[in-house]
């Protein structure tokens, strides 16, 4: 199986499985809200959520660390294979500490968001058509929220529903990516 | 510009701002609940949910009909324009006539799922590569889910949980056709 077949494939199932499971942990939360609640407070060993959202996460991650890792010399990339294996261990580092190992859970979320995003922003350079107009502007979507997340500004979303919005841009740039790395040829550049 | 870029960036336009713009209609309706709540909950006039809701499934439908139309005389991809076109068609009838004009709604809901599903399921047939095992995994999984969900099989997720394991996989393999087919040459079968 060619390189970026197999990288792209590994991409898609991570984002699209994440995103499944996402949704089987909030219904797993009793009382959750999707603007109060943050995205991590899923991850906490007290509900049934937990089980769903932290193995989910550490297979999101650690699928994008060996797509990353698969891709790492292909030259028509860029910069795009490291920040994606950055962001997995980010991820897996997220999934393995919860939200209560303070520290070690934001050098997580802070490694995964950011590199995620800026592999995103990334692929102007790395590929050509459509998707490079995308991929920016879901990575400078998320690198907005991501300031608006910080300074707490929400916009009337709450906490976690801006959280969202650094989330969603990536898981679905990620899944595209996947699909536009097994559409494609062996070098994506121009 | 060629017909599958225009179609499959239209496709990955629709399902990109409507996993947005859910997520912001989630955040703002009081007590929502991603277990207990239906999806068409968010549409009902009266919550400030309802104008990003119903908007947002109204271009996600007019988007998924103008590609459909686009692709129709796309020999490569057989039924499959034909079928985004009808689930287009039920997707406006969702976002025109909220669940309190039940018989519409509910029929707008079963012909944009069941249709959405039947394309991905049929991508096994129409199209190659790993999109093709990935597009039929999505489209049985809804509808498996949709079975479970009218014999209301809920398996712990809620109502609201089981409805989102029907959609998330069309909007997946949505996006994911997008791609593909602006990443694709413009005959696609091969």
């Amino acid at each position: 199986m060619k390189r970026r077949m197999l990288a792209g494939t590994l991409l898609f199932v991570a984002g699209a499985q994440f995103l499944l499971f996402l949704i089987i942990a909030e219904t797993q939360y009793p009382g959750y809200s999707a603007n109060e609640n943050y995205i991590s407070d899923l991850g906490v060993w007290e509900e049934w959520s937990a089980v769903f959202f932290n193995v989910s996460v550490i297979a999101f991650g650690l699928l994008g660390l060996i797509g990353g890792f698969i891709l790492r010399e292909d030259k028509g990339m860029s910069y795009v294979p490291w920040l994606l294996i950055v962001s997995g261990a980010g991820a897996i580092i997220l999934g393995i500490f919860p939200e209560t190992v303070w520290g070690l859970h934001k050098i997580g979320a802070f490694m995964a968001f950011i590199c995620a995003s800026s592999a995103a922003v990334c692929c102007f350079k790395a590929f050509s058509g459509p998707f490079r107009y995308i991929a920016t502007f879901l990575g400078v979507l998320s690198f907005i929220t991501m300031i608006l997340s910080i300074t707490n500004i929400f916009l009337g979303l709450g906490p976690g529903g801006m959280e969202r919005m650094i989330l969603y841009p990536i898981i679905i740039w990620m899944t595209s990516l996947g699909t536009v790395l097994y559409s494609s040829a062996e070098s994506p550049e121009g | 510009m060629k017909s599958r870029v225009l179609a499959g960036t239209l496709l990955f336009v629709a399902t990109a701002q409507f996993v947005l713009f859910l997520n912001i209609a989630e955040a703002e309706y009081t007590g929502y609940s991603t277990h207990a709540s239906l999806i068409s909950d968010l549409g009902v006039w009266g919550e400030p949910s309802a104008i990003f809701f119903n908007l947002s499934v109204i271009a996600y439908s007019l988007l998924s009909l103008i590609a459909g139309v686009v692709l129709r005389e796309d020999k490569g991809l057989s039924y499959i324009p034909w079928l985004l076109m009808v689930a287009g068609v039920g997707g406006l009838s969702i976002g025109i006539f909220p669940m309190t004009v039940w018989g519409v709604h509910d029929w707008g809901a079963v012909l944009a799922f069941v249709f959405a599903a039947l394309a991905a399921v049929y991508c096994y047939w129409a199209l190659s590569g790993p999109f093709r095992y990935i597009s039929i995994v999505l489209g049985v999984i809804s509808f498996f889910a949709m079975i479970l969900y009218k014999g209301n099989v809920f398996l712990g997720l809620g109502a609201g949980g089981m409805e989102r394991m029907i959609m998330y996989p069309i909007l997946i393999w949505i996006a994911g056709l997008g791609t593909v087919l602006f990443t694709s040459k413009e005959p696609m079968k091969g």
